[in-house]
């Protein structure tokens, strides 16, 4: 699904993106937009997730589980990966821990746990695998991209 | 007799048909009912097998997704489906698994009748 054209003028995130590079504002001419994994089984999710995402103007990549997800951070730079914490093969917690023991600069990836299940036993799990922040279902789109511009204001861009 | 669960949260659908976009939704709920359907068969397929755990999969998997669409009920028994069926196949996932089929097909009355009203 592309972005959608009216993305660049949404004033719904005017104060907001203040905060923001200009990787944001996706002006011609200017370094590459954010890109985000999205790693999230549920094709429903997955859907409603990266229309978000496209809609601010963010390029998204998706994966369908955790080991899909690790082998696609080896392999490509993306800027932040949202990680959907119960999927099959591999869960949201070991593709963390995984991506944690990469190289430096993957290791240094910002992790969000995108799930329905938060409670004080679950984030302590999500803290020691290494995961920096949690958005709890179902996700507004607002709430997403303000999550995922405060960990990322400081990053350089994925080439 | 406690309150029953609505099929549909309408506040939650508004923020999400909000979020997405009036030309958007519609794909959504297509895809979210395919998929709680195709949940609801092979949920029934583990439990003919006394696959404890598959259940649960499952009703995570449609739980996470009924919270995004406000599907109150349909999230309330996923979440005892898993509950009661993690570790073995508990001995009412059968009745429950039709309560649940008959939310599911309450959510898409309701969803059908949100669209139609976009």
């Amino acid at each position: 699904m592309p972005p959608a054209a009216g993305s660049q003028n949404d004033t719904e995130f005017d104060n907001s993106r203040h905060h923001a590079d200009t990787r944001y504002s996706g002006a011609p001419g200017i370094a590459p937009r954010w890109r985000v994994l999205l790693a999230e089984d549920d094709p429903a999710n997955r859907a409603v997730l990266r229309n978000h995402l496209e809609k601010s103007g963010i390029a998204v990549v998706t994966a369908e589980n955790g080991r899909e997800a690790v082998s696609l951070i080896a392999r490509t730079n993306v800027d932040l990966v949202l990680l959907d914490i119960n999927m099959p093969e591999m869960d949201g917690l070991a593709a963390a821990r995984a991506v944690r023991a990469m190289d430096a600069r993957k290791a240094a990836l910002p992790l969000i746990a995108v799930t329905s299940d938060v409670n004080d036993a679950a984030l302590a799990a999500m803290r020691a695998a290494g995961i920096n922040g949690c958005l709890e279902k179902p996700v507004r789109r607002k709430a997403l991209i303000l999550t995922i511009m405060e960990a990322l204001s400081a990053r350089p861009a994925a080439e | 007799m406690p309150p029953e669960t609505p099929a549909i949260d309408p506040a939650t659908l508004a923020e999400l048909a909000a979020d997405t976009g009036p030309s958007v939704i519609p794909g959504l709920v297509k895809i979210f009912m395919e998929t709680a359907y195709a949940r609801i068969s092979r949920m029934a397929s583990a439990i003919a097998a006394g696959n404890g755990p598959a259940v649960a999969a499952e009703a995570h998997a449609l739980k996470s997704s009924a919270a995004t669409f406000g599907a109150s009920e349909v999230r309330h028994l996923c979440a005892e489906l898993e509950l009661t069926c993690k570790t073995s196949l508990a001995a009412e996932a059968s009745a429950n698994l039709d309560r649940l089929r008959l939310a599911v097909d309450a959510a898409g009355k309701e969803l059908s009748a949100f669209l139609r009203e976009q």
